[in-house]
């Protein structure tokens, strides 16, 4: 598997200039009191899945009034163990404004109504 | 002649779309002498349904206005009935229509119509006891249970309108069982606390289900079924309904969108046969049907082309075509691993896409 090898997966359309772009890391720069283990760093891996996810989740809450029928805003993450699913989503949280709260649920056997 | 028309009506609606041919012929060498069985026709409620699709802007699929008529004809004759079919084949839709419709009627005046409330629930996301009551064991009281709460409302005799009791999940036996000696000729719902209920003409059970394969013999017996084909709606009027509504709603990025539309299905999608393609030579992550990926590709160019819509600006064709190839990737090739998405892009420009200028 050759992972160097570009692709159209690996472009996007500018918003703007509607051109071809290569996905590359956002900028980023270090928050000023650092705890290492809680430092997400974009890459453009995840740049991209979140460029997808904020504008699905941007769409407006009734796809058509008179058919009556909710727009679909919700993102399914797939993946193996440490794909960076869940850093993706911190990281897609980290950006939301001010009403907006991220709610993690775990889900196993274990969970009963009470955890809620 | 009643004998293979009355076959043949009953039966149809059950059948997947492959059968419906064979089982006609069937009917026909049992039948040698009746060539030509007439179809019941309902005018009335045919044409309010179809006006109602339109303003819809839903498109008129003949295999699927069908399943809306043998619908309508299962409920006449049942009070319990099954409507099967995968994810997106458009089950709400149909019951939404004709009921709908038929409301519609009732407010014409035609006797045909009746005013229909749908009452939805998810039976399987609660538990048996909170669908049906349960009596507490320590003070003997009853909890009544959502279904058995719904069931008093719409069995009651004073209501003008027919409800319609939506179980819109899996069917299995925890459930559905206790739901026998509804479905059969006795229409009564024994609950635990030995209250039962008789059911009334106005009512019906609809189950809304996406296969029977746990359901028991005893209930699919009782019920009338109504099988819905992935390919009686398939993909294509989801595109073409998305089209019309925007042209409705003036949220147009060009004028020329739906032209564009059709033509971008056509040379992406239905020339090189790309569903065939997915299916046969692609490994998804997960599964993930035409309706599906067309239905997110239509999402994710709904959100792209909004920022330009409320500056509005005109996109032009080349852009668009841009814009539409980066959703079919996502949305068909998204959940493709790094091998099969270079297959994907190969294919793409075997398709002679725009696609950006790749130095590797």
């Amino acid at each position: 598997m050759s992972v160097d090898k570009e692709s159209i997966f690996d472009y996007y359309v500018d918003e703007t200039t509607k051109e071809w772009r290569l996905w590359e890391a956002e900028a980023w720069t270090p928050p000023k009191k650092i705890a290492f283990s809680q430092l997400l760093i974009p890459t453009g891996d995840s740049t991209r899945a979140e460029y997808i996810m904020k504008n699905i989740a941007d769409l407006p809450l009734m796809r058509h009034l008179k058919r009556n029928e909710i727009s679909q805003r919700n993102s399914l993450l797939v993946g193996g163990p440490g794909t960076a699913k869940t850093s993706g989503i911190l990281m897609f949280a980290n950006k939301f404004k001010e009403e907006q709260v991220l709610k993690r649920i775990n889900f196993s056997s274990a969970t009963t109504p009470g955890n809620f | 002649m009643i004998m293979a028309r009355t076959l043949r009506d009953m039966n149809l609606s059950k059948f997947v779309a492959q059968d419906v041919p064979l089982f006609l012929s069937l009917i026909k060498d049992i039948f040698p002498l009746q060539t030509n069985i007439p179809n019941k026709v309902h005018t009335e409620i045919e044409k309010k349904t179809k006006g109602l699709m339109l303003e819809n802007n839903l498109e008129d699929v003949k295999d699927w206005f069908i399943k809306i008529i043998q619908l309508y004809e299962t409920s006449l004759v049942r009070h319990g009935f099954m409507v099967v079919g995968t994810v997106g084949c458009g089950k709400t839709t149909i019951m939404e229509t004709l009921t709908k419709s038929l409301s519609l009627l009732a407010e014409d005046g035609n006797p045909l119509g009746a005013l229909h409330k749908l009452q939805r629930m998810n039976p399987k996301a609660i538990t048996t006891p909170q669908l049906y009551g349960i009596i507490n064991p320590m003070s003997g009281e009853w909890v009544p249970g959502v279904f058995s709460e719904i069931w008093k409302k719409s069995n009651a005799k004073a209501n003008k309108h027919i409800s319609w009791i939506i179980c819109d999940g899996p069917v299995d036996a925890i459930w559905i069982e206790n739901l026998n000696t509804v479905l059969d000729d006795n229409r009564i719902l024994t609950l635990a606390n030995n209250e039962r209920i008789p059911m009334s003409d106005n009512t019906k059970m609809v189950f809304e289900v996406e296969n029977l394969n746990n359901a028991s013999p005893a209930t699919v017996s009782r019920c009338g079924i109504i099988f819905v084909s992935p390919t009686d709606l398939f993909w294509r009027p989801l595109i073409r309904t998305w089209c019309r509504d925007r042209a409705q709603d003036k949220l147009q990025s060009s004028p020329d969108e739906t032209s564009w539309c059709e033509e971008f299905t056509e040379k992406y999608i239905v020339k090189a046969d790309l569903n065939l393609l997915l299916n046969r030579d692609y490994h998804y992550v997960m599964s993930a049907p035409e309706v599906v990926r067309i239905t997110q590709l239509l999402n994710l160019l709904t959100a792209l082309l909004t920022p330009d819509i409320t500056a509005q600006k005109v996109v032009s064709k080349a852009n668009f075509e841009k814009l539409w190839i980066y959703c079919l990737c996502w949305s068909h090739g998204g959940l493709l691993e790094q091998d099969d998405r270079e297959k994907f892009h190969k294919y793409l420009e075997s398709r002679s896409a725009p696609l950006p200028p790749i130095t590797a």
